[in-house]
């Protein structure tokens, strides 16, 4: 078997990326011998991962680096999780998978969080060029809100990511077409990302019964949940405008709304719960257990599952939620726009979104809904844990097969080194001929990807 | 402009380089037509470019994943192995003209870069100059010593050798010398092999007039000039069955050996020497072969488009 280095964050630090790659690691070890690296001084909570690969730390990366078929680097916004992470894959190119395709936060907090804010304008000016500079100098003279916050994936602050990457895995055609337009000189592919239950069609009638005697919650109710931390992001107020008119045309049966998760410091949910007057409609559950999270879902009838402003990643929640073959209510933007699937309704986030959120929920409502099987068939064949781990399989081939290879890798340090060495001639008419000619020599030989 | 390609920072500029070159006039002068041979001078940019392909970046196409190639999986190598062919698709079709100095470098250019040239043979440097003389006892190697023209081969036949009094001649120099003669001795054969370095070109002359026999077997040459060193002095040659352009020229038992391991080579050998006369008759089929193959014809086809 090939080898290949895994390189991510594990529990316990506290990611998505964590639990994702704790399950992939098993399935991809029937591929692959995985040498999986973790930081000197780290102790992994899932100790079962050494049955599937050796531990390495970080530090062996670059004597052992030559030796691996590729580096599987697993690259999120967490800049806690993922600072050593990024290190690392500049200075020994593998495969990325990108995680989230906006790393404006990872770069914030990068450069700005640590008081450099040059740090900051040198990466827009990097990935963003003029725009991204000006940008970002508004916004630190006070002129604009934070980038990350509204604009997030108009800057993306990814660039050097991409240019350091053998390739890229995402896990959503939108962030595939987004590489695609803005870096085509690296190779990107779209592994989907796994569901870890997959319910089958017959239980689901008996598993909600059962779950709403778990939960105290009654038979005869319709059951809309939102799952997975609660900020501005997931749209709570929204939804509870709309189930408030909704209630107050009397358009809507005897309901519970269950917001299950974590609600954020500074966004006032219970105020809106007040205003809208749902105080005896809605729960809020606060943190809950995977296993709890898992069992709100099988209780609902259906779930809303919005998000915007997006960084570009795939929810969680929502496979989750399509595990349950529960019908779902998404925001038509990023990944989520990928679902073209019955019982996934899709709503705009303009002002538009109450009037069409009542539309969604009451259709939904009227209907006696248990599951999908139809939903249930589609995650089973896109999203089961061996189907992500044989696309990663075919992926990794296609990349040591070197079909086609990302380029930038090599532009890169020349263009860095040409750089230092011409830094004497600045602002000299040779030089600046020099320096365009050059660089349209270097995009019309190596860049052309039309 | 020396080439160099390591490290791979040097191999861009180098490539860079040729595409920056302006040639469409010197000293107030136009240049008429620019002819580029070898990897990367034919990136250079004109609008009456032709090219005679001599050699394309090799460890990166067919040396590609062999022992011959510095270059692995490693992504950085990947890279430069894209941007090499990238540069030769985009700089090669610029040419109004491509031409190969051999069938085997014609066909490897449409093989990895669907790219289609015409044969354009030359005869080697010193034509006009080689003779036959005498089949001496000693079978002539020339070349430079790397591990691709695999000497090596030859200094194991001799060791199979049941005649003892033959000699061989290496005329060359390069890294692998001191692996060769370190071989040499091990086998044993170290009294019968002479390794004469670089050798002068009147006195190359004379070895090959004298030799009974002369061995070429590069891995996958592209054209190679001994076979025609070889001929034009009336000699046969001996070379193996994957050795790329040697095998546009050597016919097996017309004009010399294509030998298929280290065992045919010393069996030819043995041949050669038991039948001197089948040595002259091979290398006066090999002199036929190529006699005609001038500098003349080469240049009016480099030079069609201004003519």
């Amino acid at each position: 078997m090939d080898k290949i280095a895994y390189v991510s964050p594990l529990n316990p630090v506290k990611s998505g990326i964590s639990d994702y790659s704790e399950e992939l690691i098993p399935a991809l070890s029937r591929h692959y011998d995985i040498e999986i690296y973790i930081p000197n001084d780290f102790k992994p909570t899932n100790q079962s991962l050494a049955n599937y690969g050796t531990f390495r730390k970080f530090h062996e990366l670059p004597a052992r680096y030559a030796t691996y078929k590729t580096v599987l680097y697993h690259m999120g916004n967490n800049y806690e999780a993922h600072h050593d992470i990024y290190d690392l894959l500049v200075k020994f190119p593998g495969i990325v998978v990108l995680h989230d395709f906006s790393l404006h936060h990872f770069f914030a907090q990068k450069t700005l969080e640590m008081g450099d804010q040059q740090a900051y304008l040198n990466e827009m000016l990097y990935c963003h060029g003029m725009e991204g500079l000006e940008a970002a100098e508004k916004f630190l003279k006070g002129k604009s809100t934070p980038p990350w916050e509204t604009q997030s994936l108009k800057y993306p602050l990814n660039l050097r990511v991409l240019d350091h990457a053998a390739a890229v895995i995402v896990h959503s055609k939108f962030a595939k077409e987004k590489i695609e337009e803005q870096a085509p000189f690296v190779p990107v592919f779209e592994v989907p990302m796994p569901v870890r239950h997959i319910i089958e069609h017959d239980q689901a009638d008996e598993m909600k019964k059962q779950a709403r005697r778990a939960l105290g919650l009654k038979d005869d109710e319709i059951v809309i949940s939102t799952l997975g931390y609660v900020n501005p992001t997931k749209r709570v107020d929204k939804i509870l405008a709309a189930l408030g008119q909704l209630k107050k045309e009397k358009k809507i049966p005897s309901f519970k709304f269950v917001i299950v998760g974590q609600i954020s410091e500074d966004y006032p949910v219970h105020a809106y719960i007040k205003k809208n007057g749902l105080q005896d409609d809605v729960i809020c559950t606060g943190f809950v257990s995977l296993e709890q999270f898992e069992t709100y879902i099988a209780a609902s009838d259906f779930c809303i599952n919005l998000r915007y402003p997006t960084q570009g990643e795939s929810s969680a929640s929502l496979l989750r939620i399509l595990g349950y073959g529960k019908p779902v209510i998404v925001t038509d933007v990023g990944s989520f726009s990928d679902f073209e699937l019955d019982y996934v309704i899709k709503i705009p986030y303009d002002n538009e979104e109450i009037k069409q959120l009542m539309k969604a929920i009451d259709q939904f409502a009227k209907r006696s809904l248990t599951a999908s099987e139809f939903i249930m068939h589609y995650v089973r064949i896109n999203h089961s844990l061996e189907r992500v781990a044989s696309d990663y399989k075919r992926t990794i081939d296609t990349v040591l097969a070197d079909n086609r290879s990302n380029v930038m890798i090599v532009v890169n340090n020349y263009l860095e080194k040409l750089a230092k060495r011409t830094m004497v001639l600045q602002s000299s008419e040779i030089f600046d001929i020099y320096v365009e000619r050059t660089a349209a020599n270097i995009a019309n030989t190596f860049l052309n990807f039309k | 402009m020396p080439f160099k390609w390591y490290p791979a920072e040097q191999l861009v500029a180098s490539m860079v380089g040729w595409r920056n070159a302006d040639l469409t006039e010197s000293n107030g002068e136009k240049i008429d037509l620019v002819i580029g041979t070898k990897f990367p001078s034919y990136g250079i940019r004109h609008p009456n470019k032709i090219v005679w392909l001599i050699h394309q970046f090799r460890q990166v196409y067919d040396l590609f994943g062999t022992p011959y190639s510095e270059y692995s999986h490693l992504p950085e190598h990947l890279a430069i192995k894209e941007m090499v062919h990238r540069f030769d698709n985009k700089s090669l079709t610029e040419a109004r003209r491509i031409f190969t100095n051999a069938s085997n470098t014609m066909k490897r250019l449409k093989y990895y870069n669907s790219i289609s040239a015409e044969v354009l043979y030359h005869p080697p440097q010193l034509a006009g100059h080689y003779y036959c003389d005498e089949f001496d006892n000693y079978i002539l190697s020339v070349g430079r010593l790397d591990r691709l023209k695999r000497t090596d081969k030859i200094i194991r036949a001799f060791a199979k050798l049941k005649q003892s009094d033959l000699k061989l001649l290496i005329a060359g120099k390069g890294p692998e010398r001191e692996n060769l003669e370190s071989l040499a001795k091990e086998l044993n054969v170290q009294d019968r092999i002479i390794f004469m370095g670089y050798v002068e070109d009147k006195e190359l002359l004379k070895l090959y007039a004298n030799c009974l026999a002369v061995y070429y077997a590069p891995f996958d040459e592209d054209y190679g000039y001994v076979t025609l060193e070889a001929f034009l002095s009336g000699k046969p040659v001996i070379t193996l069955s994957d050795a790329g352009g040697v095998l546009e020229f050597v016919q097996h038992e017309k004009n010399g050996f294509v030998a298929e391991s280290e065992e045919q080579i010393a069996e030819s050998i043995e041949k050669l020497l038991a039948d001197k006369s089948m040595a002259k008759e091979m290398g006066s089929q090999g002199y036929v072969m190529v006699k005609d193959i001038s500098w003349d014809h080469v240049i009016s086809r480099l030079t069609e488009t201004i003519r």
